[in-house]
């Protein structure tokens, strides 16, 4: 019984994570029709602003949300510099300008900070375990759960509720019809990358916060898992990347609880066996989107 | 000075002339069709001037000014609207958000209120499925709707594109219904029809464009009395420009 809450809060945690880092993905995908790689590098970015003003007298919280803004404005800038002026190019283009931005990024990293891992500070309050019966429960998967919850609330608050919300669930719909009703496309696409950066940025104080270190490849893992559950969750749509997380991080936990001792070190040959199963039955992923299908120039 | 002139206006699709040449104009409270066959370049020209697909070479001028390099929505924003063949509508929002992106450009929420309840006026059916999923709608539904969000955009041309298309007899009725309505009210029309002989009973003036190339034009009684319309439809007219010179 404790195992089990146990199991379930961390599912939870990492799911509610999984899910925060698929929807900044898909938030881009569903538009633009382009898997960033360079999104992985906005975690590391998180990691590196936390790591960088750590020794100043600058309060946790506020360091937390500098690091926030800090992927924020990469993201925009990345958007404006590399993909915005190839936007009527080829997808192979596209693609290509997003491994160089995250190869610019990681080599920045490694110049200008180090190639080693470093060590982030993470506060004892947040390693901490509570109990709750007999079973104890790690405050940092609380407090990871409840922030993203929070933020995937919001997040669909904004896109249900509100013009901007609107303004992007229909570009993803149809955007060569929005900008025909006089909305311009960079304005949305400015405002996706805006909205992913803010996912980005919180999940990965969240990721850093969890390992308690930061290198200039951290992003690869996040990135891989993102880029995993959109799949299989589905691909075009809000939805099934939020789906994709929960079933992705759950799956990862109870594999990692319940694979006896000997089989863990295959941990990610088991998780991928599921996933493949998931997409033989369900080719177009758990939830199926109806995002457009058309690329925009 | 005409609302909309296009001269010697070329589209291609890559190495293929979809459009040679072709000259329209439209003035102020006009409804103007272009009727022709199937694949004779008549969406083509219209997506043309909404900006959505890229002049090779002529003019596209709107009130004065050259558009022809503009952007779609720098085209909208300056009033013109399309209702495109395939309605355009947004699946998988409500028709209440839909409804809310025409009005996108209306910052005055009075305006736009006042602007809703003249839409829900004439499309009642709109206001009862405010809520429901536009994907869901019918297609006459769906061509209301693709019609009132494009009106909420106060355009000063509207330009709709084979607004009968894949709907039923009754429902073609409503739709020519609506747009002689509007009309009749001074919105300036631009239609796209296959239709030939219905669009032709609205229209003031009509041009016959046939595999890219505008092969007559004129009021639409010169139009009747000098092309065999049933070849215009089926893409049989030969050059025969009966619009009378200044």
């Amino acid at each position: 019984m404790n195992e089990v809450l146990q199991v379930v809060v961390n599912a939870l945690s990492l799911g509610s994570l999984h899910a925060l880092l698929a929807l900044g993905l898909v938030m881009v995908f569903g538009i633009l029709k382009l898997v960033n790689f360079a999104y992985g590098e906005l975690i590391m970015v998180a990691g590196y602003t936390w790591f960088v003003l750590q020794p100043s007298w600058v309060p946790l919280i506020l360091i937390m949300l500098v690091a926030i803004v800090a992927v924020v404005i990469t993201s925009v800038a990345t958007e404006r510099i590399a993909f915005r002026p190839l936007r009527s190019g080829s997808m192979n283009a596209m693609l290509i300008t997003s491994f160089a931005v995250s190869t610019i990024l990681q080599s920045s990293a490694l110049i200008f900070v180090s190639p080693r891992p470093s060590v982030i500070n993470v506060p004892r309050g947040l390693t901490s375990y509570i109990s709750v019966g007999p079973a104890q429960i790690s405050v940092l998967n609380l407090v990871i759960f409840a922030v993203s919850i929070v933020t995937l609330l919001g997040l669909m608050l904004v896109m249900q509720k509100t013009r901007l919300g609107i303004t992007l669930r229909a570009a993803a719909d149809d955007f060569r019809m929005l900008q025909l009703l006089g909305i311009r496309a960079d304005q949305v696409i400015a405002t996706a990358f805006v909205i992913s950066g803010l996912l980005a940025g919180i999940a990965g104080v969240l990721w850093v916060s969890r390992i308690g270190m930061v290198w200039p490849t951290i992003g690869m893992t996040p990135l891989l898992i993102a880029i995993i559950a959109i799949v299989v969750g589905g691909m075009n749509s809000l939805k099934g990347a939020i789906v994709g997380g929960f079933f992705m991080g759950a799956l990862h936990i109870i594999m990692q609880t319940f694979l006896p001792q000997n089989l863990l070190a295959f941990l990610d040959a088991f998780i991928f066996g599921v996933v493949i199963l998931v997409l033989v039955f369900r080719p177009e992923g758990i939830v199926k989107g109806r995002f457009q299908t058309e690329r925009i120039g | 000075m005409s609302l909309l002139e296009v001269t010697d206006l070329h589209v291609r699709y890559g190495a293929i002339p979809a459009l040679k040449g072709i000259d329209l104009r439209v003035e102020e409270g006009e409804l103007v069709a272009v009727v022709g066959a199937n694949g004779a370049g008549k969406t083509t020209t219209l997506a043309a001037i909404a900006g959505a697909h890229r002049a090779s070479g002529g003019k596209i001028i709107l009130d004065g000014q050259e558009i022809q390099r503009r952007r779609s929505a720098d085209i909208a924003r300056r009033g013109i609207a399309l209702v495109p063949e395939d309605r355009g509508i947004f699946p998988s929002l409500t028709v209440d958000e839909n409804l809310r992106l025409g009005s996108y450009l209306v910052h005055d929420a009075t305006e736009v209120t006042r602007m809703r309840s003249q839409i829900f006026e004439r499309f009642p059916i709109l206001e009862q499925r405010a809520d429901q999923g536009a994907g869901t709608l019918s297609g006459g539904e769906q061509q209301q709707l693709a019609i009132a969000r494009a009106l909420l955009t106060k355009p000063r041309l509207l330009m709709l594109d084979e607004p009968s298309l894949g709907l039923s007899p009754a429902l073609v009725d409503r739709v020519f219904e609506v747009i002689e309505d509007l009309h009749r009210e001074g919105v300036t029309i631009l239609l796209v029809e296959q239709n030939a002989t219905r669009a032709l009973d609205l229209a003031d003036r009509a041009y016959v464009l046939t595999t890219g190339v505008m092969t007559a034009s004129g009021t639409t009684d010169q139009i009747r009395a000098s092309v065999d319309i049933e070849s215009a439809y089926l893409g049989g007219v030969q050059s025969a420009n009966s619009e009378e010179k200044p």
